[in-house]
């Protein structure tokens, strides 16, 4: 009963979780597609640096070119602002694409966990179909690592905006990064090994039933 | 599979149908069905002693190995 009542609540979380990244995708969209039109209405939308898209959890920079030759008395002045207005068309449009692509794969991971859940009802295929599961979500988890390493390969013309003595103060800088998220990696194995260990299962169940 | 299951053999000497053999012996048809097509992947000591019991017989003469 009690396990019973955990994978209740584990499903009404996922499917939350699922409606969540629905809206988060939709209203990404629609905002994307405003501000395009009404770029006064979204002036003080900020970029956060620690977004997903932004995270270097273990990365080196390269190389960066600076624009403004006095940066360096910018960069020390104030906060380091991120407008999504103020990005130019290409770094705007990249920003969006990448976070729904993420928010698609996390969606259909999201999917195939409630796929999962509901596997354990049925006893009689419940090994296989959750083998199934877990290493479909192996594979949505690799093409997130995989995009999310590429994407950031990528070169990005990012604008800074800091406040100097009440004046806002804007630096076009071009960074160029690599991003390995190991957390990622983790849940990646995390899954293939979820997938062989239901495999297995599988084999000793059917063996099982095929003893006499 | 290099072990061979001579049930129905043993079933066709001793006159005994499947259905009668699997209420004396205590198993369901469908299993009985199972061992006697060479499908089954292993048998239980207390299965096999059931059916040896029942059919008046060795175990040798119920499963024979064959090298493939």
């Amino acid at each position: 009963m009690k396990s019973q009542k955990l994978v209740s609540i584990f499903t009404v979380i996922l499917k939350l979780s699922l409606f969540v990244n629905i809206i988060m995708g939709i209203a990404l969209i629609t905002v994307a597609i405003h501000s395009t039109f009404s770029p006064t209405t979204y002036e003080k939308l900020e970029i956060k640096r620690n977004s997903y898209f932004f995270k270097h959890s273990c990365s080196s920079e390269i190389s960066k070119n600076q624009i403004y030759s006095d940066s360096k008395s910018i960069e020390n002045s104030g906060k380091e602002i991120y407008y999504f207005t103020k990005q130019d068309v290409a770094t705007r449009i990249s920003l969006v694409f990448s976070t729904l692509i993420l928010l698609t794969f996390s969606l259909l991971v999201t999917r195939e966990l409630l796929r999962f859940t509901s596997s354990l009802k049925n006893h009689q295929s419940m090994f296989l179909n959750s083998s199934k599961c877990f290493s479909r979500i192996s594979i949505y988890l690799g093409i997130i690592f995989l995009f999310v390493f590429i994407a950031s390969l990528i070169p990005l013309e990012i604008v800074s905006s800091f406040n100097e003595g009440g004046a806002i103060r804007t630096v076009s800088t071009k960074s160029f990064s690599f991003n390995v998220d190991f957390g990622l990696i983790v849940l990646l194995v995390f899954s293939l090994l979820l997938s062989a260990v239901f495999k297995e299962a599988e084999r000793l169940r059917s063996e099982n039933e095929l003893t006499i | 599979m290099p072990i061979i299951v001579n049930l129905d053999v043993m079933m066709a000497r001793r006159k005994i149908s499947l259905n009668e053999l699997s209420e004396k012996v205590d198993i369901t048809p469908a299993n009985l069905s199972i061992l006697k097509t060479g499908k089954a992947k292993a048998i239980r000591f207390s299965t096999l002693e059931a059916i040896c019991k029942v059919l008046n017989c060795q175990p040798g003469d119920i499963l024979e190995w064959v090298d493939e």
